[in-house]
């Protein structure tokens, strides 16, 4: 759906993002990570066609932006990170002017207004002005603003800054049923811990460059080594930690109590076989599963810094 | 097209919304209408209803309705388009499907529809007052439209200020600025046959109020007909509009790019140029000008000024360059197109020279008596052309070979070039024993060369003065398009991959 080749983009004497190639499937989730001035924003800018590629391929849908800038624009909701409004238009007038400027017909727009009006729950402040909207509110109104032609293409640059708990956890599940009607949304984001619930896979952007990029499992274990797993063992412990010490795909067991936490460099099916193993040999299982990939660490043990 | 590109335009129903809302219009409208009662209250006293001192009303209302429309709007034009680049909403309209002339056209008739209203509601009184003092109804409808017309430009002036300096409300504080001076230039520059009058209502009003003044205004032979000065105005002004739009257009598009490509810019200056000669040929009668003296100097001096803005405009700072180079590289290509905004300004340069050259010199043959048509002239236009060559050249030098800097060492330059032999002119002059002013000094600055070699006919000798204007303006040419040729094979050395270190 966005696919992405050798992208340079300068600003003045500065190279903001510098020979990224990106693939990213339609449906998928991709959190981009980095500190600030890493050239997030720049990229998704870029992407959206505002900033001007000093070279490389862009294809969004299939579609190239430098050769068909508006049919590649077309397919893109873009959500940056301050929250522009029309102080003076009320949340209607506002969501009216932009499906006027999408060209969606006047008979329809009333229906598709309050269909995204609801879908990011700001149904109740249809004619309050947008000058009175609080932070978060004028977020969810932008992602509004945002979902409006309905693009196959989300990006978003730290769309959840100013919002609220409740907020954050309402944009979670929105994304997730955007994506699972399989719409691709690109998503910037400080909050690491939000992005780690729901990417399905990361990029992480250093100095202009993408260091890494891939499935999130993927990219954990190429940056984490060993995916961690962890058994909850009711009885049978010993027995455990030795057919655990016994596996070479089995590294730094750590045990207190009854529960295992240990490296795992094996397949799913490989993981399936060690359950399996422990069962047949008696040890008593309460639970056994992956760790959830840790993003953070991810982006910790990549040594991204601040870059001023 | 009309009705996607005004009817249906999401932006001015936008700015219709926002901007009409009963609760803030009504109480405007009621204060304008007051005010117009209160205006025509003494014309009702007059017991004989004197035509002149209706027109005085007259003239009072016609400057309040050109303070709503130019002042007013021209402000509200600046601001919210200042504030949406500001907020980064000019960004939501550029990812919009909307055509960038569409958003242009909505912010430049959508910003004012305010002040277009409260226009409207003067417009009953000033039709009355203009019957009660003898205006004509043609007369009346040309003042009008050209106080419109005027707006229009003012307001697109605005639109691109702001666009291009997104620094809030000083863009507005500026453009109002210059109306000012504009407004305040027009009658002393419309007598004097001095261009630019007609970029403002005050010639159609000085014609229409008091058509004996036309005959000094109006070429001879024609008629005093209100619709003549309505002709002149909208052939000054319409051109302006329409690259003005085409500047905010462009920037509405990609707000990195320059405003005018090098072609349009070109041909931007070509078309003030037969602008300038236009207002030659029709400009007042010659018994009204004193030798033509101002309008040569004028004249001279807005075309190269304009020709100084638009070279600006299409020399590429060393980044767009860098740009250029690396993209053309990408593409295979052995060089970049010479027309590509990322081109250095080598090739628009010495046309935007030779416009200068021609439209001068066409200028003033067409404006000045055959006598004093002559070399000097000639001079002058070459002094103003050589000008604008090295200004093109060595502002491309510093920008390349100074990326942090080069503004400043160009200003450091222009400073040595052209204003430090006038301060050490005026200084001669005023300690001078004889108080005589030595030109040859005032001549090394181009600033002072133009107007010096222009004024001093060629009769014999070649004035010394002359002589070293043109030559104060033809060796920095040469020195700093010598110096460009090395500078930009430098730049594109360093540009080479090979060369080229990581950044962080």
């Amino acid at each position: 759906m966005i696919h992405v080749r050798d992208l340079r983009v300068d600003y003045d004497d500065v190279c903001a993002v510098r020979d990224v190639t990106l693939d990213i499937a339609p449906g998928d989730i991709y959190g981009l990570v980095g500190p600030n001035g890493a050239g997030k924003t720049t990229l998704l800018r870029t992407l959206v066609g505002l900033k001007e590629s000093t070279y490389g391929d862009l294809f969004l849908n299939g579609v190239d932006l430098a050769l068909e800038r508006e049919r590649a624009v077309g397919v893109v909701g873009f959500m940056p990170d301050s929250a522009p409004i029309y102080p003076e238009l009320t949340v209607w007038e506002y969501l009216d002017l932009f499906a006027a400027s999408y060209f969606v017909p006047s008979s329809q727009r009333n229906g598709v207004i309050d269909d995204c009006l609801a879908q990011v729950d700001l149904a109740e402040k249809r004619d309050a002005l947008t000058a009175g909207l609080s932070r978060g509110m004028r977020q969810r109104l932008i992602l509004a603003k945002t979902l409006l032609p309905s693009p196959l293409i989300l990006l978003l640059d730290e769309p959840a800054s100013g919002m609220d708990p409740y907020g954050r956890a309402f944009l979670k599940e929105c994304l997730r049923a955007l994506s699972a009607e399989g719409k691709t949304v690109l998503i910037s984001s400080h909050i690491l811990s939000d992005l780690s619930d729901f990417c399905t896979s990361i990029g992480v952007m250093e100095k202009g460059h993408l260091v890494v990029t891939g499935g999130v499992s993927e990219v954990a274990s190429r940056v984490l080594g060993a995916a961690r797993m962890w058994a909850e063992v009711l009885a049978g412990q010993d027995l455990c930690a030795a057919i655990l010490a016994d596996d070479p795909r089995v590294t730094d067991v750590q045990h207190e109590g009854e529960a295992f936490t240990f490296g795992f460099t094996g397949t799913k099916e490989e993981a399936s076989a060690l359950l399996t193993a422990l069962i047949s040999a008696g040890v008593s299982l309460a639970s056994f599963g992956r760790q959830k990939e840790d993003i953070e660490e991810v982006f910790l043990r990549i040594g991204a810094k601040e870059v001023s | 097209m009309l009705r996607a590109l005004v009817l249906k335009n999401p932006l001015l129903i936008k700015h219709t919304r926002a901007r009409l809302r009963s609760q803030h219009v009504i109480p405007l409208i009621a204060a304008v209408i007051l005010t117009c009662g209160l205006i025509m209250w003494p014309m009702a006293m007059l017991a004989d209803g004197g035509s002149d001192d209706v027109a005085g009303i007259f003239t009072f209302l016609l400057v309040i309705q050109a303070g709503i429309l130019l002042l007013a709007g021209t402000y509200r034009v600046a601001t919210d388009v200042s504030e949406a680049q500001q907020s980064l909403m000019l960004d939501f309209h550029r990812i919009s499907p909307q055509k960038p002339l569409t958003i242009t056209l909505g912010f430049l008739l959508g910003s004012p529809i305010r002040e277009y209203v409260l226009f409207a509601c003067t417009l009953p009184f000033s039709l009355v007052l203009a019957f009660a003092g003898g205006v004509s109804p043609i007369g009346w409808f040309a003042l009008m439209l050209v106080l419109i017309t005027t707006a229009v430009l003012y307001h697109a002036a605005a639109l691109v200020t702001a666009i291009a300096l997104p620094a809030q409300r000083g863009s507005a504080v500026g453009i109002l600025f210059l109306a000012f001076i504009l407004q305040s230039m027009a009658i002393p520059a419309v007598f004097e046959g001095i261009p630019l009058g007609h970029l403002t209502i005050i010639p159609t009003a000085a014609i229409i109020l008091d058509p004996s003044i036309a005959p000094k205004l109006l070429p001879s032979g024609l008629s005093p007909s209100p619709l003549y000065p309505l002709l002149l105005a909208l052939l000054n002004q319409l051109p302006l509009i329409i690259f003005l739009c085409i500047a905010a257009t462009r920037k509405l598009r990609d707000d990195q790019a320059p405003g005018f490509a090098k072609p349009t810019a070109l041909l931007f200056y070509a078309v003030i140029a037969a602008m300038l000669a236009f207002d030659a040929l029709i400009g007042p009668r010659p018994s009204y000008r004193s030798d033509n003296v101002p309008w040569s100097y004028f004249s001279v001096y807005l075309l190269f000024g304009a020709g100084l803005l638009l070279v600006l405009t299409t020399t590429p700072i060393r980044a767009r360059f860098a740009k250029g180079i690396r993209q053309a590289r990408k593409l295979g290509l052995p060089w970049v197109p010479p027309w590509s905004d990322t081109a250095v300004n080598w090739t628009p340069l010495p046309l935007f020279a030779l416009v200068l050259l021609v439209g001068t010199l066409a200028g003033m043959f067409i404006a000045s008596p055959i006598r004093l048509f002559g070399p000097h002239i000639f001079a002058g236009a070459a002094i103003a052309a050589f000008t604008l060559l090295s200004f093109g050249y060595a502002k491309q030098v510093f920008s390349l070979a100074y990326p942090k800097h080069g503004d400043s060492y160009f200003g450091l330059i222009l400073f040595l070039l052209w204003i430090l032999p006038l301060l050490a002119g005026f200084l001669l002059t005023v300690f001078s024993d004889s108080g005589t002013s030595p030109k040859e000094v005032f001549a090394i600055s181009p600033l002072a060369g133009i107007g010096l070699a222009i004024s001093t006919p060629m009769k014999r000798s070649f004035p010394t003065a002359t002589g070293v204007a043109v030559l104060a303006s033809f060796i920095p040419a040469l020195v700093f398009a010598w110096f460009s040729l090395i500078v930009v094979r430098r730049a594109e050395a360093d540009l080479q991959p090979s060369a080229e270190a990581p950044s962080g």
